[in-house]
């Protein structure tokens, strides 16, 4: 009787350690599975931060939003990954997105082109930024 | 005479508007910590920095929450418990390059350059003077540096419990490929 209650605190021991290690383990999860908070224009993302900041972050900071823009600028980061600027109606500043590194480099628009994408957006520095982005 | 000083000073101000402004929007900005528990990376692929190569100034701004971690864990603890980003989104380096008259941009090559500015993190500003590396090279112009980071100087408190995983110097790697500013 003594026995098996050691047996089930040891088994409970190992469970516990084990769940804790994979809590703590746990890599960060792309965006795949979560849901848009908001669909929203580039432009319009990009002129509700200029207009208000304040505003902007308290509405969209943290949020996953499906974003819709005309491609400007592609650039390729130092790890590899794909950094993409969409059109946010200004001659210089525009929506600065980070695609997740597992994303395809044959899915991405060509410049010019009209692009969908869903990101989780951190905030303003002179551009909008986006991160882990996902092309839809 | 006259016709050689108007060519004179168009020449002279057309030298003088030339490109001064070099900029890149997706400058990297990575930070190591060492401790015995663990090793622990963050990377930044979007960092805004902004060269005048005419007076030197030179100014770095990341957005913290454009760090990533490996682990989810470590990157909600550093937005949430140690940098409070949602209070304090942006962290800042603004300085200038004091020996940028050393410097030929014009000519390729790798040039140290010694850097004196105002570090914010965690809404506080420190001065450092962390010193870099300038590499010309076919137009372009590429900002390397490397230095350290203590965590206290900006009131930022790491917890007794996970201090064993946390070092208490934190090296800063920054590189930036600049490009003249355009439009």
């Amino acid at each position: 009787m003594k026995k098996s209650i050691l047996i089930i605190l040891a088994l409970v021991l190992v469970a516990g350690a084990a769940i804790g290690y994979y809590m703590y383990n746990k890599p960060v999860e792309t965006l795949e599975s979560q849901d848009a908070a908001a669909e929203i224009s580039a432009t319009a993302l990009f002129s509700e931060f200029s207009e208000n900041e304040t505003e902007a972050m308290a509405n969209y900071e943290g949020k996953v939003l499906a974003i819709e823009g005309s491609l400007i600028e592609k650039m390729e980061n130092s790890d590899g990954s794909t950094t993409l600027i969409l059109d946010g109606g200004d001659p210089i500043f525009g929506v600065k997105c980070r695609l997740d590194p597992s994303v395809d480099g044959e899915a991405i628009p060509a410049k010019g082109e009209p692009v969908r994408l869903k990101g989780l957006c951190i905030g303003m520095n002179a551009d909008v930024e986006m991160n882990q982005c996902i092309i839809l | 005479m006259k016709t050689i000083i108007t060519v004179l000073l168009i020449t002279v101000t057309t030298a003088l508007s030339a490109q001064t402004k070099y900029f890149t929007r997706n400058g990297t900005v990575t930070f190591f910590s060492s401790a015995p528990m663990e090793d622990i990376t963050a990377e930044n692929y979007n960092a805004t920095a902004v060269l005048d190569t005419e007076t030197g100034a030179v100014e770095f701004s990341v957005l913290m929450k454009s760090f990533n971690f490996k682990k989810a864990l470590m990157q909600e603890h550093f937005n949430e418990n140690y940098v409070e980003s949602d209070k304090f989104p942006k962290s800042t380096f603004k300085a200038k390059i004091v020996n940028m008259d050393k410097i030929d941009l014009t000519k390729d090559g790798s040039y140290p350059a010694e850097v004196e500015g105002e570090m914010t993190i965690h809404g506080v500003t420190k001065s450092i003077t962390p010193e870099g590396t300038i590499v010309v090279k076919d137009g372009a112009v590429n900002l390397e540096s490397k230095f350290i980071v203590k965590p206290e100087d900006y009131e930022i408190e790491i917890p007794d419990v996970v201090r064993e995983k946390i070092a208490k110097e934190i090296e800063v790697t920054v590189l930036a490929d600049l490009e003249p500013l355009k439009r």
